[in-house]
């Protein structure tokens, strides 16, 4: 009796540890592009490697973290991996007078309100959102700073 | 009399809210640092990390404009 409580015990634990480790799903969303040349849809995206990266222009490490990924898009588009970059500026024109500095090569979109960084529990400026081609998310990188890049691209690689 | 401190505490206590990271634009702002001269505040840290003999610490996670 004991021995069948015990690995009904272990058998309902490691079931339940299985399936904590299936990876989430990604909330879809829609958002305008900044440019305001339409809406950008997550949905349609699947069947691609996707970094969402939530970022603003006020935020110091988005200054390091823009250029790099713009040179991982540029590099990497080619094989089905796209970054789209959600704007959290409340003034829209921040957002655009920051671009014009630092110019990107992927699709900016713009979430004022905050409600897609609020759907997807943002934990800081900037956040990287890593999804594999069916959309799940596969990983969540807090922060920016020199050297990530490379752990990115790695990451990234290892999905396409 | 007690009633009163209690009152005034808990009062205190619904004035704390927790900011957003994405809300932090206002946080992030030059006027909002407690020494807004760098030069000050980095002789300041100088001093402060030479006399405790040891580095870092000074600042929190999670505060100012929530940037890493």
């Amino acid at each position: 009796m004991t021995a069948k409580f015990i690995s009904g015990f272990l058998l309902l634990f490691y079931s339940l540890n299985a399936w904590a480790e299936q990876p989430e799903t990604a909330a879809n969303f829609r958002l305008d592009f900044l440019d305001g040349s339409g809406t950008f849809n997550l949905e349609q995206t699947r069947g691609q490697v996707v970094l969402i990266d939530f970022w603003a222009s006020w935020c110091g490490p988005c200054k390091v973290s823009l250029p790099e990924l713009s040179k991982i898009n540029a590099s990497m588009r080619d094989k089905g991996f796209k970054v789209v970059a959600v704007n959290l500026d409340k003034d829209v024109e921040k957002a655009r007078e920051f671009l014009k500095r630092i110019e990107v090569s992927y699709e900016v979109v713009h979430d004022p309100s905050g409600a897609v960084a609020e759907l997807y529990e943002v934990p800081s400026m900037p956040t990287s959102v890593l999804l594999d081609r069916e959309g799940n998310i596969r990983l969540v990188h807090k922060g920016f700073q020199f050297g990530d890049e490379k752990m990115l691209r790695n990451e990234i690689e290892a999905l396409l | 009399m007690r009633i009163g401190f209690l009152f005034i505490f808990v009062m205190l206590l619904v004035g704390c809210e927790t900011v957003s990271p994405w809300d932090r634009d206002l946080l992030a702002k030059g006027e909002m640092m407690l020494i807004d001269d760098v030069n000050e505040a980095s002789l300041k840290d100088q001093i402060y990390f030479s006399k405790e003999a040891s580095v870092g610490g000074a600042s929190a996670s999670g505060a100012g404009c929530g940037c890493n």
